[in-house]
């Protein structure tokens, strides 16, 4: 295999430094294009929500393109348009996440922005409110989509009193409750140097550090500390749910994972490819081009900062009753613990992640989001440590990490999206 | 007689990636059953004469491949992204797919019930479905108006029979193949040459597919699942084939219009920003375009209540660019913007694939970024406008809203 020169090949190449007001700033030069991606991370999301303004760090993530001291509301997308680049933001449960992408003689124009937008937002009320309807909006599509419905009926079932369980938009009476006030409030507790990751990637020319020093330098003021949540308390048994919608059975399966720190996670990513990555995969074979029962299948691990969950999500055939595919699904997780995984399956999930993460980040905006992730969440070294596990490990390791986590029918939750009826 | 099999081959990228592209003339433009030319292009992955679909599946993913094989509404074909040591096992895997497919009747039977239950996954998600009524309403009885996986009925009747007989036309009609990445142009190209020499020489032309006539329903309203007050709204028309010079003029208006960076442009600023009539807007001028036209579509994530007024607004807009046209400062803008973006899609080796695909199955020079900028910086405002006069249409707009 190919793996150690390539998968090293960013980490050896990354430079970091901090400079006086505590930002981190990771320099990733890359030529094969001539672009660069500026991507900002705050350590700040859905888990820093204050308690009844759910779905803040969202709101405030809208609301980053709504005004700051020198930037009106909808400029900096203009601004991005008469540069000819993307911009683009996202916010999860552990971070926030900014990013420009312009071609290389450009690129100090994204620094502007953040540092201007990181010094204070202008949150005009008008803005506020006009926002907010735009979120209540989203809120409302995401309901009518049926996957985006499930998963998060199964997400708040999971972590009842963990901050995942929330979503990311938050509910319409949140967002009601949740003005200026509060986002002044979240922007100013957080979205300071000192808790902010800053990747520039690509092709950055001469002093790259002294541009962003020149940006960023000037700004002050720490973040405050993040409080930790307690860990999510796993559901005992298997806890069920159940909704009725649409024309189509789909079934959402999430048991509790370790978090993404844990030595055990990388062997548990084996595991989960083993299990659904891939036509060959023991999941695959059993529900969809052998058993075919199911259209297709899914299966995924969540990398997070606190323990988070395996997903598998399948949608059933027309005619297939749910409650088969149900055991075939069940019964093909359990059977991991009678039938570990040969080594030649584990060999196979193994060149299929290495591959997988090659595909993944060729591109320099990807590449960026890795180390500015890494370095936000974990440390740099993070991701390849974990991927070197991954590759190194071997069949008979993986009997325990089934044992301890692949036992469907001791602890997890099952969504199903029932048809209402016949159409 | 064109060539039957145009090949590039080209040394790109960092990552020790090669992707390989083999796309073959036909699709469901030339199926004689709605669903038959998706069921052929995935049943090349489902058996050879040499390998069951157990082993091909097997085997690929043993050495970390990403194999398909495809239909769309034009091609059939077959795709591998692998590692780039693997880049002999890659090509031969597609010549063997793609030239020795073995069409069992029992996985086919299997691909039927599979594209029904992905029909019925499609029409379940509200947004989806809308659009689907939409593209018919604009193209039936084209094919671009139908779904790929065909219907209930028609999938009921497509035979392992009818699947061989498209894939020898396709394999007649002939087609690309492409493999960029970290290779070895030169060894590359000669094992090219030793397997796909059944594909050399001539290929007859394509046979004459009825263009679609635009005749569809002005207003429709569609059923979709959900509780809340949403609503999806599509409205456009036909305009042009992807070949057609005035692509680069609508790539531009597309961009004053609100393809542009995040909620930059015309449409965005009016319905979402200023009237808050949506919370997603969306516009392209050829979407969907191929050998056949393209379509404008503006698209509103609206409410019921709002959809209305959101309608007003598109055909408002839409005729404020035909009566007052563009200004100096959004051309440049626009135009900046597409030639700052170019760069964007040639980072790796599979986009490369793809765009030297799209550039040889349809004549194009868009994989040449400097052909690209020259036409780009030749537009000039009136150039633009009069496009806009040929292929924006406000009063011929067909509408499609889906609502509770």
């Amino acid at each position: 295999m190919t793996r150690p020169a390539e998968l090293r090949r960013i980490a050896d190449e990354v430079e970091v430094r901090r400079l006086d007001n505590g930002l981190v700033v990771a320099l990733l030069p890359r030529r094969h294009a001539p672009l660069v991606t500026t991507a900002l991370i705050y350590r700040a999301g859905t888990r820093d929500d204050g308690a009844g303004h759910g779905g803040t760090a969202h709101f405030l993530e809208h609301m980053m393109f709504k005004g700051s001291r020198r930037y009106g509301p909808g400029e900096i997308d203009h601004l991005t348009l008469a540069l000819g680049g993307s911009n683009n933001a996202f916010t999860s449960h552990d971070l926030t996440l900014y990013y420009f992408t312009f071609a290389a003689d450009r690129w100090q124009d994204a620094l502007a922005v953040e540092s201007d937008r990181m010094a204070g937002l202008t949150l005009d009320s008008e803005e506020v409110v006009s926002e907010r309807q735009v979120i209540l909006e989203e809120i409302a599509m995401y309901e009518g989509e049926p996957w985006d419905a499930l998963e998060q009926r199964v997400a708040a079932a999971a972590f009842p009193d963990h901050p995942y369980g929330r979503p990311v938009l938050g509910t319409r009476d949140e967002l009601l409750a949740t003005g200026a006030a509060e986002l002044r409030s979240f922007h100013e507790r957080f979205y300071r140097p000192s808790n902010a990751v800053l990747v520039v990637a690509g092709d950055v020319g001469d002093d790259a550090f002294g541009r962003v020093r020149d940006a960023f330098g000037s700004l002050d003021g720490k973040a405050v500390e993040r409080v930790k949540s307690p860990p999510a308390m796993p559901p005992r048994g298997l806890a069920r749910l159940e909704r009725r919608a649409g024309e189509v059975a789909r079934m959402l399966l999430s048991l509790p994972a370790p978090a993404a720190t844990a030595a055990d996670h990388p062997l548990l990513r084996l595991l989960v490819a083993v299990l659904g990555a891939g036509r060959s995969s023991r999941l695959h074979r059993t529900l969809v081009d052998e058993g075919q029962l199911c259209v297709g299948i899914s299966a995924d691990l969540n990398e997070s900062l606190d323990p988070g969950g395996v997903t598998v999500a399948l949608e059933v055939v027309p005619g297939v009753e749910p409650e088969r595919v149900e055991e075939a699904a069940l019964d093909e997780i359990e059977r991991l613990r009678r039938q570990p995984p040969t080594p030649e399956e584990v060999a196979r999930a193994q060149k299929i992640v290495m591959a997988d993460w090659l595909f993944d980040h060729e591109r320099i905006h990807q590449q960026a989001f890795l180390v500015g992730t890494a370095l936000a969440l974990f440390d740099v070294e993070h991701p390849w440590r974990y991927l070197e596990r991954l590759l190194a490990a071997g069949a008979d390791e993986l009997t325990a990490i089934a044992e301890r986590y692949l036992q469907p029918r001791t602890s997890g939750v099952l969504g199903w999206s029932l048809p209402v009826g016949p159409r | 007689m064109a060539a039957r099999l145009t090949t590039r081959v080209k040394r790109v990228g960092e990552t020790p990636i090669v992707a390989v592209r083999l796309w073959l003339r036909g699709g469901a433009r030339h199926e004689a059953l709605p669903g038959e030319a998706l069921l052929t292009g995935r049943l090349l992955a489902e058996g050879t004469r040499r390998r069951s679909w157990r082993e091909i599946a097997t085997q690929a993913e043993d050495r970390g491949m990403v194999l398909q094989s495809f239909a769309t509404y034009e091609s059939i074909g077959v795709t591998v992204d692998a590692m780039a040591e693997d880049w002999r096992e890659a090509l031969d895997w597609v010549a063997e797919l793609a030239l020795e497919p073995s069409f069992p009747g029992d996985r086919l039977a299997w691909l039927r019930r599979q594209a029904w239950g992905e029909l019925e996954s499609l029409m379940d998600q509200p947004e989806v479905r809308t659009g689907r009524a939409f593209l018919e309403q604009l193209y039936h009885p084209h094919p671009y108006g139908r779904a790929l996986q065909g219907d209930a009925e028609s999938l009921r009747r497509v035979a392992a029979e009818g699947c061989a007989a498209l894939h020898r036309r396709a394999l007649d009609w002939g087609g690309l193949l492409v493999v960029t990445g970290l290779i070895d142009e030169e060894a590359v190209a000669r094992r090219i040459g030793a397997l796909f020499g059944a594909l050399a020489g001539g290929a007859p032309a394509l046979p004459e597919v009825a263009a679609p006539s635009g005749l569809g329903a002005g207003h429709r309203t569609v059923a979709i699942a959900g509780e809340t007050d949403q609503a999806h709204l599509y409205a456009g028309h036909l305009t042009v084939p992807r070949r057609h010079p005035d692509t680069v003029a609508l790539a531009v208006l597309a961009v004053i219009l609100g393809a542009g960076a995040g909620m930059s442009g015309r449409l965005p600023a009016r319905i979402r920003e200023k009237e808050g009539l949506a919370y997603h807007v969306d516009v392209a001028t050829y979407a969907g375009a191929g050998l056949d036209p393209g379509r404008l579509v503006t698209y509103a994530a609206t409410s019921s209540e709002t959809a209305p007024a959101a309608e007003r607004a598109i055909r408002e807009e839409l005729e404020r660019l035909l009566a007052d046209g563009i200004d100096d400062v959004e051309l440049e803008e626009a135009r900046s913007y597409l030639i700052g973006r170019d760069p964007f899609r040639r980072e790796t080796a599979r986009q490369w694939a793809d765009l030297l695909a799209e550039a040889e199955f349809y004549g194009l020079r868009t994989d040449r970024p400097e052909w690209v900028i020259e036409q780009l910086r030749a537009l000039g405002r009136r150039d633009v406008e009069e496009a806009a006069r040929r292929w924006i249409r406000p009063a011929e707009l067909k509408v499609t809203v889906g609502r509770p």
